[in-house]
């Protein structure tokens, strides 16, 4: 049945992320992200750190504003944004431990934030409530 | 994203692509190299201004994902003795293959990186 095919691609996909964020953190990964986009997030995005520092201006990030990051896997770059920008960070991923690593960061760097598994196309939030939207390799 | 958005509020992302609406020998091609994800269609600046949006503006930043993609693959390859074993044989191998044939697709055209902006009134 090409309905139930679809449904098993998609559940081992799933499974996928939630193992290489349960990993993603370790040092040889964290190494290998540092030495490519200069960052130490557990990045599953090819943003440089560059790029995330001209997002925050294009997004007029600063103490005061709410950005949501969707689809923020372990945290990048939404985690740094608000690190960088002293702005409030929302961050939603489909999966369960992306939220779970990119918590621990908001917490471990003090951040105003909070993270939780949610759809992007679902988002549990009420209208009219983020100044700035962000997203990083989510569509493809 | 739109519904959450403040009146004035910036959405500002970066994705991979496709190029433009492929042919059905392009689509054939990028499906052949793993790059069956990407988006064929109007367009995000069509997609954008549908939804609401103004102000919008759309820059191709796929040199510096091409650069980024290199750069992964040598770092893993320089440190496959640590990284091989913590994310397990096949998907270490299924990442390379498809950092690779993303390389191969961005040099025939039929993968681009964007990053796309827009305002709400």
């Amino acid at each position: 049945m090409p309905g139930m095919a679809g449904h098993e691609e998609f559940a081992s996909v799933e499974h996928d992320f939630e193992a290489r964020f349960r990993v993603i953190c370790e040092a040889p990964l964290l190494r290998a992200e540092k030495q490519v986009l200069g960052t130490d997030y557990g990045a599953s995005s090819y943003t440089t750190r560059s790029q995330a520092d001209l997002l925050a201006r294009v997004l007029g990030l600063e103490p005061g504003k709410v950005l949501l990051d969707v689809g923020s896997g372990a945290g990048w770059p939404g985690v740094y944004l608000a690190h960088s920008t002293g702005c409030r960070a929302i961050l939603t991923d489909l999966s369960v431990e992306g939220p779970r690593v990119s918590a621990d960061r908001l917490e471990k760097d003090g951040i105003d934030g909070f993270s939780l598994s949610a759809s992007g196309t679902h988002l549990p939030f009420p209208d009219d409530i983020f100044d700035a939207v962000t997203c990083s390799d989510v569509f493809c | 994203m739109a519904r959450v958005l403040k009146p004035g509020g910036i959405v500002s992302f970066l994705t991979i692509t496709y190029p433009h609406e492929l042919s059905r020998d392009e689509l054939k091609r990028a499906i052949e190299l793993g790059s069956e994800e990407g988006q064929s269609g109007p367009g995000f600046r069509a997609l954008m201004a549908e939804a609401g949006f103004k102000d919008i503006a759309v820059e191709d930043v796929t040199s510096s994902y091409r650069a980024t993609l290199g750069s992964l693959i040598e770092a893993w390859e320089s440190d496959a003795d640590e990284i091989r074993p913590l994310v397990g044989d096949a998907d270490f191998v299924e990442r390379m293959q498809r950092r690779r044939n993303s390389r191969l697709a961005i040099g025939e055209g039929l993968h681009v990186r964007q990053w796309v902006s827009g305002r709400l009134p």
